[in-house]
């Protein structure tokens, strides 16, 4: 809808400027023109600068993750440090069940992965 | 309409010389930019590197600038129809090269065999609009002339990444060739001895000087992107350059019958209407060039779809630029100016806090809206200039507008892609952050990315202001004046 109205607002900028001859007509159309189509791009910036219009909706999934021993002996969560300050890392789990003997898999809280931005990678 | 004579007197078919004035010209502007998107395929199929490729282009734009000052003296010297025929034919048979070229050195000398064509067909092309129609048309003349002028180098990336995906890079040359036959062919019926010619001898130290000088100057701009400002081979050949201009200026200044008639911008109304038209200029080009870096920077976007996003943009100049054209015949460039300034300058500002995730579809409705206004200042503003000159100065005119606009567009080209690369560079994070957290520098490395893209954008937002307050300077009417001859 903002789109459209900015695309109105332009024509109509245009035409009221350029075709309508008697002066004041034309300034009081040419302004209103003027005022819409900057309002349609302070909307759009707030849109897309601001997030103006959109909802913080906050998402958490937990998934099912398991052990990075495929032979199912050890319940294991592996990492590597990426970088040298140790601030991140990369952890390595099995992301489906390969082996069907074991009933019971440590379950894990992906949000315990993700705290900072970390790279998930899936061992196979 | 009724009845259009030539030079000589002789009546003749004005709808047809101006169709296939039009067409043939497109063909040859439209390889102004064709190249941009074909640039890594090339680089494979002759196994050369980046700034080697680049020569097509850049050698181009040169040969291209070059051309331009010869223009003036080439349409007031020669018959325009051979003219026209001999520039078309240089076209050819540089395009036929480049269509068949086995190494890349016949590709390159095609290229520049092209721009030789392309160097005498555009200026060509207004002097014929602005001297077949009169005055009180000229603006829906020079709109059909805009149509070329303007869109045809903004179709070139998309039309060449098409070309490219669906068949090979041998078609963008090879698609041309019926074309341009073709034109040559009907020229050589419907083309006709347009502009008054007379016989007079070259300068050719002016020649050689406008040669060194341009070219030099061109190049300099031209490796701002790639080399940087402080480079010792940027500094040297602006310097040499502007030297040899300053020199030829002078000469020019100084002769009775002058190589290229710089006494043009006596006028005020065509010193105002240059300025204005090479800003715009500036405007959109610089920016034509950003918009698809950031698409494929950050959006991750192929080549071809983010030319594909320009299209729009480019469509809306197509369809404009007649209508404003009309405009102009009817209230003259002052309110047209003002009115395509001020969308331009409104359409810039939101690129300035353009974000990572700003949504695609916002961007190409923008930029249509930038070129909304461009359409409204280009041609006209150009028009209003030229008809401040008397009729004999019209080839002068056109031939320093060009040339001024062609310097201005590789500034602003060099400007918008320097600050890009300075801001960028001076928000990047240090080199240990990549070793100690990776992650983050990727981030950061980004944000310092956008930073770039904003700061060119204040730039060409600067440019826009500087041109809407230029644009109150027009004059208002749309009376034609005669004044300097």
């Amino acid at each position: 809808m903002i789109i459209g109205l900015l695309v109105i607002s332009a024509i109509a900028f245009f035409i009221s400027f350029i075709y309508i001859d008697k002066m004041t007509t034309r300034l009081i159309a040419t302004g209103i023109a003027g005022v819409i189509l900057i309002i349609s791009l302070f909307a759009i910036v707030a849109n897309y600068h601001s997030h103006y219009g959109m909802e913080k909706v906050e998402t958490v999934k937990t998934q099912q993750i398991y052990s990075a021993d495929r032979t199912g002996r050890l319940d294991m969560l592996l990492f590597q440090p990426i970088g040298t300050a140790g601030k991140e890392n990369v952890y390595i789990y099995s992301k489906h069940d390969d082996s069907k003997k074991l009933a019971t898999h440590k379950q894990m809280s992906s949000q315990l992965v993700t705290l900072n931005s970390i790279m998930l990678t899936k061992l196979s | 309409m009724s009845k259009a004579l030539d030079a000589q007197g002789k009546s003749y078919n004005r709808l047809m010389l101006v169709i296939v004035l039009l067409v043939g010209t497109f063909c040859t502007v439209l390889n102004q930019t064709i190249l941009a998107t074909a640039f890594p395929t090339l680089m494979k199929a002759f196994d050369i590197s980046t700034s080697t490729v680049q020569w097509l282009t850049t050698g181009f734009l040169m040969v291209n600038g070059i051309m331009i000052p010869v223009s003036a003296w080439l349409s007031t010297r020669f018959n325009t129809k051979w003219l026209y025929i001999s520039a078309m034919l240089i076209f050819e048979v540089g395009t036929i090269l480049a269509w068949a070229a086995p190494s890349y050195s016949v590709l390159l000398s095609g290229r520049l065999i092209q721009a030789v064509g392309v160097g005498i067909s555009m200026p060509l092309l207004q002097n014929i609009m602005l001297s077949i129609f009169p005055a009180n048309k000229r603006g829906v003349a020079m709109g059909l002339a805009g149509v070329v002028i303007g869109v045809a180098p903004a179709i070139g990336p998309t039309l060449s990444g098409y070309i490219i995906d669906t068949w090979e890079w041998r078609y963008l040359f090879g698609m041309i060739i019926p074309i341009v036959a073709l034109v040559i062919v009907l020229a050589f019926f419907f083309m006709k001895p347009v502009l008054k010619t007379a016989k007079s001898q070259i300068d050719w130290l002016s020649l050689c000087l406008s040669t060194v000088g341009f070219g030099a100057l061109l190049y300099g701009f031209s490796s701002v992107g790639d080399k940087g400002w402080g480079s010792a081979i940027v500094l040297t050949s602006l310097i040499i350059g502007i030297v040899v201009i300053s020199i030829f200026v002078w000469r020019q200044l100084k002769m009775e019958k002058p190589f290229l008639e710089l006494r043009v911008f006596t006028s005020k109304e065509f010193t105002i209407a240059t300025a204005l038209s090479s800003i715009v200029m500036i405007a959109m080009v610089g920016v034509e060039m950003i918009v698809p870096l950031y698409l494929q920077m950050i959006h991750g976007m192929s080549a071809f779809n983010s030319g594909l996003l320009l299209l729009p943009g480019a469509v809306m100049m197509a369809v404009m630029s007649p209508i404003t054209g009309q405009a102009f015949d009817r209230i003259g460039a002052r309110r047209l100016a003002i009115a395509g300034l001020f969308l331009l300058t409104a359409g810039t500002l939101p690129f300035v806090v353009l974000t990572k995730s700003t949504p695609i579809i916002y961007i190409v409705f923008l930029y249509a809206v930038r070129m909304f206004g461009i359409s409204m200042v280009m041609m006209p503003a150009t028009t209003a200039g030229m008809n401040a000159l008397s009729s004999q100065l019209i080839s002068h005119g056109t031939a320093v507008n060009n040339t001024v606009r062609q310097i201005a567009s590789s500034i602003g080209t060099a400007v918008l892609v320097s600050v890009l690369a300075n801001v960028t560079k001076s928000q990047m994070p240090g080199k240990h952050l990549l070793t100690s957290e990776p992650l983050e520098y990727k981030v950061r490395a980004l944000n310092a990315t956008m930073a770039g893209y904003q700061g060119a954008f204040w730039v060409a937002v600067i440019f826009c202001i500087v041109g809407f307050v230029i644009a109150f300077f027009m004059k208002s009417s749309a009376t034609h004046q005669k004044g300097v001859n």
